[in-house]
């Protein structure tokens, strides 16, 4: 057998993966495996989670694809302006929005992934910064432009603004992680 | 000229990003701490792994994220860690910056993955103090964390991430919906995002050919099972990684619960093999344990996957008390630098495969020739 990957020398080792007792492999000669950085199982193997998503995506097609096959229009995501279609060849989403748009043929496909499509592990933490650190890129674009385009007034507010962000940033890890870092 | 008194969050990552090279090279000359050898149950289970995938909301995922939008991304993780006192004297380190056999390096250390390492998009590498935390940015989802431990250790591993994750939570926006939980780009990972990994050394199931009725009997719908088969049916070096496979409709505590259910029964069944193996096959035990010591004596060059294999018998004939004198951080020590890209940035003269070959052989001698 040849390595799958340079299709040239022949295949030394094989990577398995087993998942719901069905068997994935992919054999590489030894040159590619360290090429690849993966001669060492202790080292990340490779998730193959891929398959197991293809195997699901082909069982029947999904409503929204299979309009998108008959050539009516298909919905794309406002978010990333990607359809049902592009994440079925890729298998992966485009943004935190595709969720939104897709959300019934995903709620399908978690639950045949998962056996579920309910959330119940934990949660974020409510956000404790007033500022966040993405408002505080923002804050310093802004200022920048506003200095470039010679408006004082404006650059000095913003520069006040992110001085007080900067200064609620520094202050706000909480003292109990602080202690269990140690 | 006046100077701006206000670094820009860019500014203060441009100037950590300097430091990549020099980070790498303190990476080189140090070993991780989760090679400790006296950890729980750290005879069969080498490390354990448990990762969280997390987004930030607004941002479109690393896959459909332009170039601009991928660097404010790494900005914005870095000034919200950069202070953080969980990594304590962490390291960053720009991903743009390093070549190929830097990041096979970092591959090796089990720092970043495979996948990681071919991607050419602005990125960054966060590495904790002790790398027993890191985070990849702009892998697959904005933020891979990760918290790795020796031994059998899924609590303390969660302890370090969780925090982590709640402190990074406070100050991001992560994308998150009660319905679908932590959204992540590959619906394989939606949910908790979690992913629980053991790496087992499973020798003697290996050797009584057990393995895979072992794997078929392991809670099928639920595990996976990772390994690399060398030529033939043997598994290289005997390792396997066991993961959870779920991630959604299950809660954080029930797939710690499961993965370490699953862990115990694996100890146990490695443990009645070997058990098996020195009451109805010694002679045969034996003889795979000193095959492997004398080429480790005599051989002039050996491939690391050869050593790999040679190290698994090593460790076993530890365990059973066939070998003596050798401990077990030396051989987890062994096993992470004689790998190909940490001889190539140790050892001037180990550039070539033959060269390593030869280097390794030797490097095994002077750590453990005169214990064999």
């Amino acid at each position: 057998m040849l390595c799958q990957i340079c299709k040239k020398r022949p295949a030394a080792i094989s990577y398995t993966q087993v998942i719901n007792q069905k068997k994935t492999q992919l054999s590489l000669c030894v040159k590619c495996a360290e090429e690849k950085g993966i001669t060492n199982p202790l080292a990340g193997l490779p998730e193959m989670f891929g398959e197991i998503l293809a195997h699901i995506l082909g069982e029947e097609p999904f409503l929204e694809a299979e309009a998108e096959a008959s050539g009516k229009s298909a919905r794309r995501c406002p978010g990333c302006n990607r359809s049902f279609s592009d994440f079925e060849k890729t298998g992966l989403l485009g943004c935190d929005e595709c969720y939104q748009t897709f959300e019934k043929e995903l709620a399908i496909l978690l639950r045949r992934i998962h056996g579920s499509n309910k959330h119940i592990g934990s949660r974020p933490r409510p956000r404790r910064a007033m500022t966040t650190a993405r408002d505080l890129v923002k804050l310093r674009k802004e200022l920048e432009e506003a200095i470039h385009k010679e408006k004082f007034e404006r650059a000095a507010e913003l520069r006040d603004l992110i001085r007080d962000a900067e200064r609620e940033a520094n202050h706000k890890t909480p003292a109990r992680n602080r202690k269990q870092a140690k | 000229m006046k100077s701006d008194p206000f670094k820009t969050a860019t500014a203060t990552w441009l100037e950590s990003s300097r430091m990549t090279a020099q980070n790498l090279n303190s990476l080189v000359k140090r070993l991780p701490r989760w090679l400790d050898s006296d950890a729980p149950h750290s005879d069969i289970v080498i490390t354990t792994r448990v990762r969280l995938a997390r987004n930030l909301a607004d941002y479109p995922f690393p896959n459909a994220a332009n170039r601009e939008q991928l660097e404010e991304i790494v900005q914005e993780i870095y000034r919200v860690l950069a202070p953080s006192p969980l990594l304590g004297a962490a390291m960053f380190l720009d991903m743009q910056k390093l070549g190929k056999l830097e990041r096979k390096f970092l591959v090796e250390r089990r720092l970043i993955s495979p996948a990681y390492a071919e991607s050419l998009k602005p990125a960054m590498l966060a590495v904790g103090e002790d790398e027993y935390l890191s985070l990849m940015v702009n892998e697959e989802d904005h933020l891979r964390i990760q918290s790795i431990q020796p031994g059998l250790n899924v609590e303390e591993a969660w302890r370090l991430i969780m925090h982590l994750d709640d402190a990074l939570g406070e100050q991001l926006d992560y994308a998150f919906t009660d319905q679908f939980g932590y959204l992540t780009a590959c619906p394989t990972n939606t949910g908790t995002g979690m992913r629980v990994s053991l790496f087992v050394h499973l020798p003697a199931l290996a050797m009584l050919e057990e393995i895979e009725r072992v794997i078929a009997k392991l809670a099928p719908s639920e595990i996976t099972v990772r390994g690399f088969y060398g030529e033939g049916t043997e598994v290289v070096g005997n390792i396997f990684q066991i993961s959870n496979q779920l991630t959604l409709g299950r809660t954080d505590d029930n797939i710690i619960k499961r993965m370490e259910e699953v862990a115990h029964k694996l100890l146990s069944l490695e443990a009645d093999a070997r058990d098996r193996l020195l009451n109805d096959q010694l002679l045969q035990l034996e003889d795979r344990i000193w095959r492997a010591v004398g080429i480790l004596k005599y051989a002039r060059m050996i491939s690391s996957l050869e050593f790999l294999n040679l190290l698994s018998y090593l460790r076993l004939g530890m365990d059973l008390g066939i070998i003596k004198n050798v401990n077990r951080s030396l051989l987890n020590e062994l096993m992470v630098v004689l790998q190909p890209a940490h001889l190539q940035k140790t050892y001037r003269d180990a550039q070539e495969d033959l060269s390593r070959d030869v280097r390794r052989v030797q490097l095994v001698r002077e750590k453990i020739g005169v214990l064999l």
